[in-house]
């Protein structure tokens, strides 16, 4: 066994030593074809040639008992040769059968396998090689059986051949080989054109699809650059922005402390309104920079969300902090961003204290519903409520529902949650109607591993 | 410079803007009555209930505003328009120059121009020259 898998081995890298087939269509099955009847025929050929060799030399031919061996033998020699090419072992392999043919045909005539051999080899040349080369293969079978047809009607020297057939009936015979290597040819030519076309279709839309997809991930890496180029933007904008606005600021501050008594009403006023502007653009600053830092120093960790949630609790001002208020059902433990996943419950419990009615008690309810990729989070409240036309706005940065007056505020918290879900690979959203309360959900994708993937 | 228009609509939601834009409105002596609002809500109330301005010659718009926005402010004005044949001369305010909002504004028959807060005497004096001046 060993030494036959040796042998296959062997025959296989003999033959297809140097081949590089890009795509694998069908020269590279013929190819492989060859191979495998290489490997095969000579083991097989020993199973005829010994029956054949005895026979021969009962029937007085010893001539062709040496044909048959020596075709065994330039047999194993094409398949165990390291260096011939590989079109001439498969040349040589279709000239030694033609020659092992015809002279079967010579000697044996219709009793020996050499009209059978003939249309054999023009169905192994279609098999190993080009369809112009199984057509010559047709045209040399006809040659060969015009040849015999000559020999048969004079006589040239004696055969079985010339024995057994006149003109006409050999004429009879032969035709059906002619007939048949026809069809036979014709038919594997349908078959081969049919699956070429299918093979060079499915590597082209491999490639396509290869091409496709490259180019999604060169677009997914531009977007990726371009994000953190935003942010560094943003962080820096922001952070520079700062330095002089500091400086206005404690300008302000002094010129109302040192001034104040000395300039009129209108002065004043003016310097209130500085002072305020100031003040606000000094928050907004703050809002960008914190929303651009958010995520910056993410760390995924096992975080049970009940006890996060008795944290948010605590920090929020009297007479909030407490379960009467806020009621949390039973919350998971997931790997997430404990800081920013914080931050997100803070900012929405926040935003329903802000915006309670004073006609109902205030109400908040927080919850977690699992699903087979993700965790969905809800925090329910019975506040005043959002027009379903601002459902989707109300996430964007620094977007306000209410005149300051009515409701102080930079527009930037949901707009951090909206950050901080994408973080956790998540979605958030709202349903509400105006009077009716709010419920906002955000979800956390499940991930097996701390680090996120 | 006399008394020239009747009634300034001024809808924006920054009280200090509204207060410096009645400033220069009132010192140029041109309006006899200014409204300052700062909700499109409260705007839209000016020109519906009767509050002695229900047809201002000039209306000056802020674009980006909580809740409402001047956009939902100029579909409002439209269907009032057509209700009241009340006939202003809308001019939007924006503190940025986001070109894609002066493309819309562009394409908005109800909208005279559009032009970059703060307003200043320069500006005023153009907009009297290009759109009132008999």
């Amino acid at each position: 066994m060993q030494l036959w898998n040796k042998y296959k081995q062997l025959v296989h890298s003999n033959i297809l030593s140097g081949l590089d087939h890009e795509v694998m269509g069908l020269s590279y099955w013929k190819d492989r074809l060859f191979v495998r009847i290489m490997i095969y025929l000579f083991p097989v050929s020993l199973i005829a040639l010994l029956p054949s060799v005895i026979m021969s030399i009962i029937s007085g031919v010893p001539f062709l008992a040496v044909i048959d061996i020596l075709t065994s033998l330039v047999i194993l020699i094409i398949a165990v040769h390291p260096s011939l090419s590989l079109p001439l072992r498969k040349s040589l392999l279709i000239i030694c059968l033609y020659f092992l043919s015809i002279a079967l045909l010579l000697y044996l005539g219709s009793r020996g396998p050499g009209l059978l051999y003939l249309l054999t080899l023009t169905i192994l040349i279609t098999l190993i090689f080009s369809v112009s080369v199984a057509l010559l293969s047709i045209a040399i079978n006809i040659v060969i059986i015009i040849l015999a047809a000559l020999l048969i009607h004079f006589k040239l020297f004696h055969t079985p051949l010339t024995h057994i057939y006149s003109l006409g009936s050999w004429i009879a015979v032969s035709s059906n080989l002619v007939f048949l290597s026809a069809v036979a040819v014709a038919s594997l030519r349908l078959l081969f054109n049919g699956l070429e076309a299918t093979i060079f279709q499915a590597d082209k839309l491999q490639k396509q699809l290869l091409e496709e997809s490259n180019a999604l991930q060169r677009a997914f890496r531009s977007m990726e650059t371009k994000t953190q180029e935003l942010e560094q933007f943003a962080y820096i904008a922001s952070h520079d922005l700062q330095e002089p606005l500091r400086t206005i600021t404690s300008v302000v501050d002094l010129l109302e402390k040192e001034y104040k008594d000395r300039l009129d009403n209108g002065a004043n006023i003016y310097l209130n309104f500085l002072s305020q502007s100031s003040g606000r653009m000094r928050a907004l600053i703050t809002a960008l920079l914190d929303y651009s830092i958010i995520g910056k120093e993410k760390k995924m960790e096992f975080v049970s969300c009940n006890e996060l949630l008795q944290q948010v609790i605590a920090d929020l001002p009297a007479p909030f902090n407490n379960k009467t208020h806020i009621i949390v059902n039973n919350l998971p433990l997931l790997p997430a961003y404990r800081v920013e996943l914080k931050l997100l419950f803070q900012n929405l419990i926040s935003n329903a204290i802000k915006f309670r009615t004073q006609n109902n008690q205030f109400e908040v309810i927080v919850s977690a519903e699992e699903n087979s990729d993700h965790w969905k989070f809800s925090v329910i409240d019975n506040g005043i409520g959002i027009e379903a036309r601002y459902h989707k706005k109300i996430f964007g940065i620094f977007q306000r529902m209410h005149p300051k007056s009515k409701y102080e505020g930079l527009g930037i918290g949901l707009s951090h949650c909206r950050k901080i879900a994408d973080l956790h690979g998540g979605e958030i959203g709202v349903k509400s109607e105006p009077g009716m309360g709010s419920t906002f959900y955000f979800t956390i994708a499940k991930t097996k591993t701390l680090d996120g993937s | 410079m006399g008394v020239n228009l009747n009634c300034v609509l001024l809808i924006d939601d920054d009280n200090i803007t509204n207060f410096l834009h009645k400033q220069l409105l009132s010192r140029t002596g041109i309006v006899h009555n200014i409204i300052a609002v700062e909700t499109v809500k409260e705007g839209l109330d000016v020109l519906t209930k009767n509050q002695g301005c229900e047809n201002p010659e000039l209306i000056f718009l802020d674009l980006n505003m909580p809740g409402l926005t001047g956009w939902d402010f100029i579909d409002e004005y439209k269907i009032i328009k057509l209700r009241c044949g009340i006939k202003s001369r809308i001019i939007l305010l924006s503190s940025s120059a986001n070109p894609a909002d002066k493309k819309k504004a562009g394409d908005i028959e109800e909208v005279t121009a559009f032009l970059h807060k703060p307003l200043t005497d320069s500006m005023i004096n153009e907009i009297m020259n290009k759109y009132f001046s008999s």
